[in-house]
Order: structure tokens, then sequence, then C-alpha cells
């Protein structure tokens, strides 16, 4: 599965959101939101290829979603939010790089 | 003694001179309160002494985790009694506790470079170890409100990372 990470500062997502000149997502993408709260990750839904997933950090700490094999990484600040899109199938485990008793998985088909 | 060895002492004779019914019930809301954020600003300044004193790079990497984390503890704690109109009460753990992090504190400040280190480091491992085990025997079964409790069971999980990340960066100063 790769992953490209887009860290966006909470108001660029909105925005970004809003704007017609945003690029167009593929008909069948989905935006997947993932909270983060009380030291765990919400479980990921089953993803399809193009499909977005956003962290959303609701906890009071600083946390981050590290790929195990580092090929993203998204350092989250308490209330912040990061992005992923999904560009090919497959799993991909992360973890907390502060905490890494957190730990979460993602399946894309 | 240690501060981690002061705070089992120091929790049971909380324990022992609260009034019969309550020493029975354990420790009240306010007092959990106390005890809980008296634990979160002594990490935070042992923290901060850290930062102050150690040239280790994983050591302050880890003393800013620990200023950052118990801070945002800290502050959600406060805002709860807030929230609640509760008055944390003042008690004989707390006063413990805060007098072994004076002396641990006075200890430290008469180390340097990895001496300074590795004393502060088994100090975290054992001052992480005893509030967890306090927050699971005592305190988390004792609180009665449920954003309270709710607030240390999140306290519990993440002091086991603490504790986790501690022993790590503690074995590797041996």
């Amino acid at each position: 599965m790769r992953l490209f990470p887009r860290r966006l500062p909470l108001c660029a997502v909105v925005v970004g959101a809003l704007l017609p000149v945003a690029p167009p997502m593929p008909a069948a993408a989905a935006t997947h939101v993932v909270v983060i709260d009380k030291m765990k990750y919400a479980p990921v839904p089953p993803l399809k290829v193009g499909d977005t997933v956003v962290f959303l950090n609701r906890d009071m700490f600083r946390h981050t979603v590290t790929e195990t094999k580092n090929r993203f990484n998204l350092d989250l600040m308490p209330g912040a939010k990061g992005s992923l899109t999904v560009n090919s199938a497959g799993k991909a485990d992360f973890y907390c790089k502060y905490h890494p008793g957190m730990r979460g998985s993602m399946i894309a088909k | 003694m240690t501060r981690a060895a002061l705070f089992i002492a120091a929790a049971a004779g909380a324990l022992a001179i609260s009034a019969p019914a309550q020493a029975a019930a354990g420790p009240t809301d306010p007092q959990i309160a106390h005890i809980a954020y008296t634990a979160g600003t002594i990490d935070v300044e042992a923290g901060k002494q850290a930062l102050k004193m150690s040239h280790n790079a994983t050591v302050r990497e880890f003393a800013q985790q620990m200023v950052r984390d118990h801070q945002a503890v800290n502050a959600k704690a406060l805002a709860l009694v807030k929230k609640l109109k509760v008055t944390p009460e003042a008690n004989a753990t707390s006063a413990s506790l805060t007098k072994a992090a004076d002396a641990e504190s006075a200890k430290l400040s008469k180390l340097k470079g990895a001496d300074f280190d590795r004393e502060y480091m088994r100090n975290e491992v054992a001052f992480h170890k005893t509030v967890n085990g306090a927050l699971a025997s005592t305190l988390i079964p004792s609180a009665h409100n449920a954003e309270l409790k709710s607030l240390l069971e999140t306290g519990l999980t993440l002091f086991k990372e603490h504790q986790a990340h501690a022993e790590q960066v503690a074995a590797k100063l041996k």
C-alpha cells in the first residue's frame, strides 16, 4: 500500500475542501475520519485505492501516526488533523513514536 | 528513601490517618485529584531539571516528553475540577510526595553528566512504576466521579508508556 501524507493545519483542510479549485476526487473515493483519543486510535475501516484517511487527534497529548516501515509519518499536536491518500492495495501497520504501545493498522483493496 | 518508596509509604499512611469510614473506602475524589496533580507536577519539575542539567539527547527527549505529557494531564485535571466545582484537598500523601521529590531534586542537583542521567532515569522508572501501582490499586478503584475515573485511566495508560520508555532509556545508560 502506498500512502502519501498530507499533513495540513485544520484551517487549511477546511478551506481546501470548500474551494472549487480543489482537485477532483475519483468517483469511488471516500474520506474516512479516524479519531485518536484516550491513548488509542479508532479502528480504520476497510479502504479502497483512492480513499483518503484523515487522522484527527482529539487527545490531550501529541501523537504520531508512523508507519512501521517509515513509509509515512504524521505528527499531530492536540486538536490537529492530518491525512493520507491510499495509492495502492495492501496493509500498513502504524504506531505512535511518543507512545509506542499505541498501534493500529489499515488494509486497502 | 526514594521518591517511589516514599509514595508507597505515604499512600498507606494517608489511608491510615483518614477517618475509619474513609479508610475503608479509600481516598476521596478531592484527595485523589490532589495526589494525581501533585504527582504530575513533580514529574514536570523533574523533567525541567533534566533539561537544564543533561546533555544526553535521549534523556533530553524523554524529559521533554514528560514535561509535555504531564502538563497536558494536569491541565485537563484542572479543567475537570473547575467544571465539577471540586477543590483538591491537600493530604498526607501529597505532602510526602512533595517532600520526597524535593529530596530527590537536591540529590540530582549534586550530580553531573552520566551520573545525573543515570539517577534521573532510575528515579523515573521507580516513580512511574509506583504511581502506576497506586493508580491501579487505590486511586482508580476509589474514584467516584466517572470523569475523574476516566482521566485517571487515561493517565494510567499514558504512564505505563512512560515507564516502558524510561526502562528502555535507563537500560541504555548502564
